[in-house]
């Protein structure tokens, strides 16, 4: 028997023994058609999924050369079934194709009369079609074809679009590469999202997501629209395209709540295209009335709803998703790979670390005993107050200023989800505290002081949770978060991984309340990150100080 | 002459090769070994034996057959002869595929009559022919043995019954033919006698008129016609009756136009006569119209080569991959690479032997309960599934499979199945454990793809709703191993070497289950109802891997399991005693972990995934699991740091540490009462009083004691030690009170509703459960060998006996041949409707003799009627002594019974 590096399951998920010799070669191979779902430090996990063999097929592999993958480096014999389903998964792909027809303008064609009889008996795809044209082919009102490719797929059928994409509006964009060089992983996800026509592209937070968008904006050179969270984020694609690009200030527009400026390339907030006055959208004309050839959509995994009714109206257009933490807690990722297209890159943060592009980070979970009075208050307490009652704990407060000491002259930030609890803990570290009633104004400076390091400590509430921009954070303590949200810890996490200059690992704490909720949710916050091979050191409260750093 | 005395004559003259060849062939007649050639052959014609000959007749053999059984009167003696035959029998016009190795090219459509004469050879040497000699009104040929038309069944070669025999079984039915004749003579169809018809005697009409049907089908060129006026679909409609002749038609006694142009086909049928109602909904195609149907042969096609995997079908196979795949479950002939076949079927290997030994270990723990109606209920079944992470169905076949290979028995005092010795199947290295399994199932007297099926008619009524129970009696077939052994022998003979050497042949499902059934029709319905499933347990044994015979089964179908268990040992990978550790709280065990260190690993955390590697999730939980069983956090740590093959992980550490510091803060125990007393003193006196030792004090707090006795015992004794206590304030202290002072008596009360009550209620339920399950449900899988081994020196003492015995001409009847000879005599005379003498013994001891008329005979009983009398009565056949039959010219035949 063949000692490859993998292990296929008959659970239909795929282990890579990371340490083989042939894991890198066997990781690409397999990268195709599997989604890679845990990435501890020894062995990663992988899942094979209907929709990931789809993307494959997609891409041009077929259902013997994903056969062969598994077989050729596979340590074990592959569980038959498996190869069954794998096999009989994709080729139902591509049974139905989206095709432009001359004279009918978009339509649906197949060679299996069946499966079109069955799809076009299903209730909801029923009012997505025009009139049948004959057996094998039916007209597709253009406007849904987000939506009919989106319920197909639900069917089981997803269907192949060959309908192609506009070209937009031509408008030269070139990488500016003075002094800096495309990064290989972000080169490979750039090619990766223009063959594959549109998708999303999962980075680190750090690792050069916006290079990404600039790249597939120099390949296109076209006129695009770039989605983004919010005004400061905006403001940072701004900066960095025209450091990076080609582009000048007047072909960069922004759209925003205080400016409306529609140019070549123009940036708006997802907030503004999703404002309702008097039940309409008035802004969303800012996408149907310009030729864009390209949409980027910056954080996909905040995709709000409006949005997602909005993209499946742009099933014509390139668009390019990207995103740190493909986690939604809504359940949500499927909608996303639909509408915005399938996965074209993901690295496990570990590897962009070990390549030395982000920077190595220590995780340590603080266990603090609740005293007496507050451990009877909390059992005593109602189900919904209990969380706020032990992540809100004083003696947090204490721990917090011994880590602040600890790492004294390092930059640091503490973040927190009860604004009380901040108030309190800035006004016993005597920092600053950015909170959502803070102006714009004055977190820019702040921000500004912080990085130019007259600053050390700074505290703030999820309202940072997002695209600040922090290069020299090295520290990080988290007192409260929401709940059990993965991917807000990740985001966290994600504020100290920009390299630093001199190479240190960061350092990210987060205090936890023993015995209580809060250990319950911080052990689910931890999953994704653990999962991409961030491993908690567990320290007890008494203990803080005495080891580490 | 008597058919039984005629084969008699037949194999006292045949060769000693010859009569070796029956007896090989058919070793139940001569075991146990029988004295002379009368009693052979008696046993020869006997039902059962008759059954198991006919079992093993292929296709073409039963045909010819039965075409023979339709074709020859036993009574008048007609025999028939090859050449007879040969219309009779159309080869099919392609027969479809050669059997592998047969080079031989067949011209369609044209049997030769050596051929014939070859299958008829076959048929005689196995003694379901004899011989008719020439004589002067008669050709030479070969007579069917007497009660092959009973076993053969109502509808030898799905043919109806003749007009003749179908008027006289019912009155509406020749009500219906009289009618059909004046109506089809008026509508000028030329019909014989149909003039003569009205003068007849009511009594004689149906016959005339079932003659003139008959006679004017078989007319050349009566049913062509009769089709270029059939209404479309009618051809379908006759297809419909190829396998039986009798159809379900709603108002099928309705009076009918011919000259209706509407008609359906089975009104115009039925107006033509060429359906015969036989009840209100039931039609019969009688045998006249079935021949035309045939074109005037009785089988057609006559299949004379077995299904086969067509190489031809090669091209059109498809894709390599597509096992099972309804894409290509059509094509009977596939092909798939050896490699993939090899995967498959080493996966499915290993994981079977993974699952069994999970199975073990759950069952170890938590023995399988079993149902009073017998077997493993289904919510027993679903926590199985539920823990194995697999669905139900696997359970059953595991806990079968676990069974026959006695690793799990029932426990008849807990009416549990119960792990048995497993923890020397653990040690088993795993190629011995498949070698177990895989002889185990072939041996199996079980269908486990029964079960979860609905249970056959007659057994249980509920059990026919909910289908068959795992391990439960429904699913019993002492058949299983023989159909076992014959589906591998099939699967060899279809797995033909394919021509580039990496691929190998795949017969689909349809095609083995097809050449089984060719080889032995008879025994269809048991092929279909069985291989399917055995096919698919096969597969998951690694016999089979993608649809094709892999090494392992060709080794188990050639008799060899230990080639076979040595091929798997060489394939298998060894075993790993090294896990890797990941600072997710995981455990990766890269492989087939050994049994020791995953029982270990197992008790410290919680399986996931499924599969060839084993993932362990360690959590608090499954930590505390391993402390209360009796480790310490230096011990597990230790075991982690020997078995891991990378650092144990400082979270993991911190983990067990943890639990293990806090495990234990609250302790439980079990105690029925407590005592209280505001003086610890006293409660000291209390605890060291000698008397008090009985009620199982302990202290918990200097002024709590604990009692492992009742409250009402300890109040009891505690008065009787001359304390006087008093019941607690809590929620039943009153009721106590007045119990105990009303009883007086406490511990009497307490003998009624304390500990003993409860023990006995347990027990009853005990005993009255392993009662009822034992009765129902197998207690045990023994092995069968087949009953039917016949030794070369069995063979040669069985032809000395019969050869020494002289033959039957001269010696009197073997004590065993008379009473079927008896039997046949009353037979015939049923059949021929004639009267026989009775030798009667009376209750009292007399005896007498009767003429009377027999109608039946079965179940040990002889209805007779008795024309004297103009009664019908039934007769014990243990009281015939013996049975003349009263020939109409006044000649008897004579044969005795001893009653």
């Amino acid at each position: 028997m063949a000692d490859g590096p993998l292990i296929v399951q008959s659970d239909k998920t795929i282990l890579l023994e990371v340490d083989h010799e042939q894991a890198t070669e066997a990781r690409h191979a397999i990268a195709a058609f599997a989604e890679l779902e845990r990435a501890p430090e020894h062995m990663h996990s992988y899942r094979i999924t209907p929709l990931g063999l789809w993307n494959a097929r997609a891409a041009g592999l077929d259902a013997e050369q994903v056969l062969d993958t598994l077989l050729q480096y596979s340590r074990f014999p592959v569980p038959h079934a498996l190869l069954i389903d794998i096999e009989e998964t994709m080729s139902r792909y591509g049974r139905l194709r989206l095709e432009k027809d001359p004279q009918h303008g978009l339509v649906l064609r197949t060679d299996d009369y069946p499966v079109l009889e069955e799809v076009m008996h299903a209730k909801k795809i029923q009012p997505l079609l025009g009139p049948r044209i004959d057996g094998e082919t039916t007209v597709v009102h253009s406007s849904q074809r987000g939506q009919l490719k989106q319920l197909l797929l639900k069917l089981g059928w997803p269907a192949e679009d060959l309908a192609g994409y506009v070209d937009g509006t031509p408008h030269p964009i070139a990488l500016k590469e003075d002094g800096w060089k495309l990064r290989p992983y972000q080169q490979v996800a750039t090619e990766n999202f223009w063959a594959g026509g549109s998708g999303v592209v999962v980075l680190p937070c750090g690792a050069g997501k916006t290079l990404v968008g600039a790249a597939a904006m120099a390949t296109s050179q076209t006129t695009t629209l770039i989605l983004v969270t919010n005004t400061v984020s905006a403001r940072q694609w701004k900066d960095e395209l025209l450091k990076r690009t080609t582009l000048t200030e007047d072909e960069i527009g922004e759209y925003s709540g205080s400016l409306k400026e529609v140019r070549p390339v123009t940036i708006a907030t997802y907030q503004v295209l999703t404002l309702r006055r008097g039940g309409l959208y008035p802004h969303l004309e800012l996408v149907d009335n310009n030729d864009w050839g390209l949409i980027i959509y910056d954080e996909v995994h905040l995709l709000p709803a409006p949005i997602f009714r909005m993209t499946a109206d742009l099933q014509a257009r390139r668009r390019l998703g990207l995103t740190a933490t493909l986690v939604r807690e809504d359940g949500r990722e499927g909608e996303v790979f639909s509408l915005i297209g399938p996965k074209r890159y993901d690295a496990p943060w570990k590897d962009i670390e070990a390549q030395g592009y982000i920077a190595p980070a220590d995780c340590v979970e603080v266990r603090v005993d609740l005293p007496r009075d507050e451990r009877v208050a909390y059992a005593m307490a109602d189900d919904a107050d209990k969380y706020r009652l032990c992540a809100t704990s004083d003696t947090k407060t204490g721990v917090v200023e011994r880590l602040v000491a600890h790492h004294k002259g390092e930059q640091l930030l503490v973040i927190g989800q009860y604004i009380d609890q901040l108030d309190e803990l800035a006004e016993r570290l005597d920092a600053p505290l950015i909170k959502g009633e803070t102006s714009v104004k004055q977190r820019q400076r702040l921000f500004d002081e912080f990085r130019s390091g007259s600053l050390h400590t700074l505290v703030v509430s999820k309202v940072a949770n997002f695209s600040i921009d922090l290069p020299e954070a090295a520290v990080a303590i988290q007192v409260s978060g929401s709940f059990g949200s993965r991917q807000e810890e990740a985001q966290r996490l994600g504020r100290l991984l920009r390299p630093k200059s001199d190479g240190r690992a960061a350092r990210f704490y987060t205090v936890v309340a023993r015995d209580t909720l809060d250990q319950d949710f911080a052990a689910k916050r931890q999953r994704f990150l653990a999962e991409q091979g961030y491993a908690y050191t567990i320290l007890d409260a008494k203990d803080v100080g005495k080891t580490g750093s | 002459m008597s058919s039984i005395r005629a084969l008699a004559d037949d194999l006292a003259a045949r060769s000693d090769s010859q009569l070796r060849a029956l007896l090989s062939a058919r070793p139940d007649l001569c075991l146990p070994p029988v004295p002379d050639f009368s009693a052979l052959a008696a046993r020869a014609c006997t039902r059962i034996s008759l059954q198991r000959a006919l079992e093993k007749l292929s296709r073409p053999e039963l045909d010819l057959l039965e075409t023979i059984v339709l074709t020859t009167d036993i009574d008048a003696g007609t025999g028939i002869d090859a050449e007879a035959l040969q219309p009779l029998l159309v080869p099919a016009p392609d027969n479809l595929v050669q059997q592998p190795g047969d080079t031989t090219e067949q011209e369609p459509g044209d049997t030769t009559v050596q051929e014939l004469d070859a299958y008829l050879a076959k048929l005689h040497t196995l003694g379901l022919l004899v011989p008719v000699p020439a004589e002067a009104d008669r050709q030479a040929g070969f007579l069917p043995v007497a009660s092959l038309p009973d076993v053969l069944g109502p509808y030898p070669a799905g043919l109806g019954r003749i007009y003749a025999k179908l008027a006289a079984a019912s009155a509406e039915a020749g009500e219906r033919m009289v009618a059909v004749v004046v109506a089809l003579t008026a509508a000028g169809y030329p019909l014989a006698t149909a003039d003569g018809l009205a003068e007849l005697p009511p009594a004689d009409k149906a016959s005339a008129a079932a003659r003139a049907l008959e006679s004017w089908l078989s007319a050349p060129g009566t049913w062509e016609s009769l089709l270029d006026e059939a209404p479309p679909k009618t051809g379908e409609l006759l297809e419909r009756f190829r396998r039986s002749p009798v159809g379900t038609v709603p108002q099928a006694l309705r009076n009918l136009d011919v000259h209706d142009a509407g008609a359906s086909p089975v009104e115009w049928m039925l107006a033509r006569g060429l359906l015969v109602p036989v009840d209100a909904s039931h039609v019969e195609l009688p045998r006249a119209a079935g021949i035309a149907a045939r074109g005037g042969a009785v089988i057609n096609p006559w299949a004379t080569s077995a299904p086969g995997f067509a190489r031809a079908d090669e091209k059109a196979a498809g894709s390599a991959w597509s096992a099972g795949s309804p894409r290509s479950a059509t094509g009977t002939a596939r092909t798939v690479r050896a490699s993939l076949r090899d995967n498959a079927a080493y996966s499915a290997v290993a994981e079977t032997l993974r699952l069994v030994s999970e199975l073990l270990v759950l069952t170890d723990a938590t023995p399988a309960a079993t149902l009073r109606a017998g077997g493993v209920g289904v919510r027993e079944i679903k926590r199985l599934a539920d823990e194995l992470r697999i669905d139900t169905g696997e359970v059953c076949w595991l806990l079968e499979l676990a069974a026959a290979a006695g690793l799990l028995t029932l426990d008849v005092d807990t009416s549990k199945w119960k792990t048995n010795d497993a923890g020397a199947y653990a040690g088993f290295e795993r190629h011995h454990q498949w070698l177990l399994l895989a002889t185990a199932w072939l041996a199996l007297d079980r269908a486990p793809a029964l079960v979860g099926s609905p249970a056959q008619p007659g057994s249980r009524p509920d059990a026919a709703k909910s289908g068959i129970n795992a391990l439960a009696a429904e699913a019993s077939r002492p058949d299983a191993p023989a159909v076992r052994h014959r589906l591998l022998d099939a699967l060899v003979e279809l797995s033909v070497p394919l021509g580039d050497g990496t691929s190998v042949a795949a017969p689909a499902e349809s095609l083995v289950t097809d050449y089984l059934c060719w080889h032995q029709p008879r025994l269809r319905r048991r092929f279909e109802r069985l291989v399917p499933g055995m096919l698919v347990e096969a597969a998951r044994l690694g016999l089979l891997g993608s649809g094709a015979l892999t090494e392992l089964g060709a080794a188990l179908a050639a008799g060899e399991p230990e080639d076979a268990a040595e091929l798997l040992e060489r394939q298998l990978p060894e075993p790993l005693s090294h896990f890797l550790l990941q600072a997710d709280l995981t455990a990766v065990a890269p492989g087939y972990l050994e049994p020791a260190v995953n029982r270990e690993l197992a008790l410290l955390s919680t399986a996931e995934g499924q599969g060839p590697a084993a993932i362990y999730r360690f959590s608090a939980d499954s930590v505390r699991r391993a402390l209360d069983a009796g480790q310490d956090a230096e011990g597990i740590l230790q075991f982690l740091t020997r078995h891991s093959a990378t650092e144990v992980p400082q979270p993991l550490r911190y983990l067990v540490e943890d639990t293990a510091a806090r495990h234990g803060a609250v302790r439980v125990g079990t105690m029925s009462s407590y005592l209280r007393g505001d003086d610890p003193e006293l409660l000291d006196a209390l605890l060291a009083d000698p008397r008090a030792a009985l009620l199982g004090l302990r202290r918990l707090a200097p002024t709590v004691l604990a009692s492992k006795s009742s409250a009402r015992e300890l109040l009891h004794t505690l008065r009787g030690l001359g304390y006087s206590p008093a019941p607690d304030k809590d929620n039943d202290g009153v009721a106590l009170a007045a119990a105990v002072g009303a009883g007086g008596g406490g511990s009497s009360l307490n003998g009624a509703h304390g500990g003993g009550g409860e023990g006995a209620a347990g027990s009853t339920s005990n005993s009255g459960g392993v009662g009822r399950v034992a009765g129902s449900a197998p207690s045990s899988f023994p092995v069968r060998t087949n009953p039917w081994v016949l030794t070369d020196e069995d063979l040669q003492a069985q032809l000395d006996r019969l050869r020494g015995a002289g033959t039957p001409a001269k010696s009197a009847a073997g004590a065993e041949a008379e009473p079927l000879l008896a039997l046949e005599t009353l037979r015939k005379a049923i059949r021929l409707k004639r009267p026989v003498r009775i030798g009667i013994v009376e209750p009292n001891g007399a005896q007498r003799h009767e003429v009377l008329q027999p109608l039946s005979v079965g179940g040990g009983r002889l209805r007779v009627f008795d024309a004297e009398r103009d009664s019908e009565r039934v007769v014990s056949i243990h009281r015939v002594m013996d049975i003349e039959l009263v020939d109409e010219t006044g000649g008897k035949k004579r044969s005795t019974t001893d009653g």
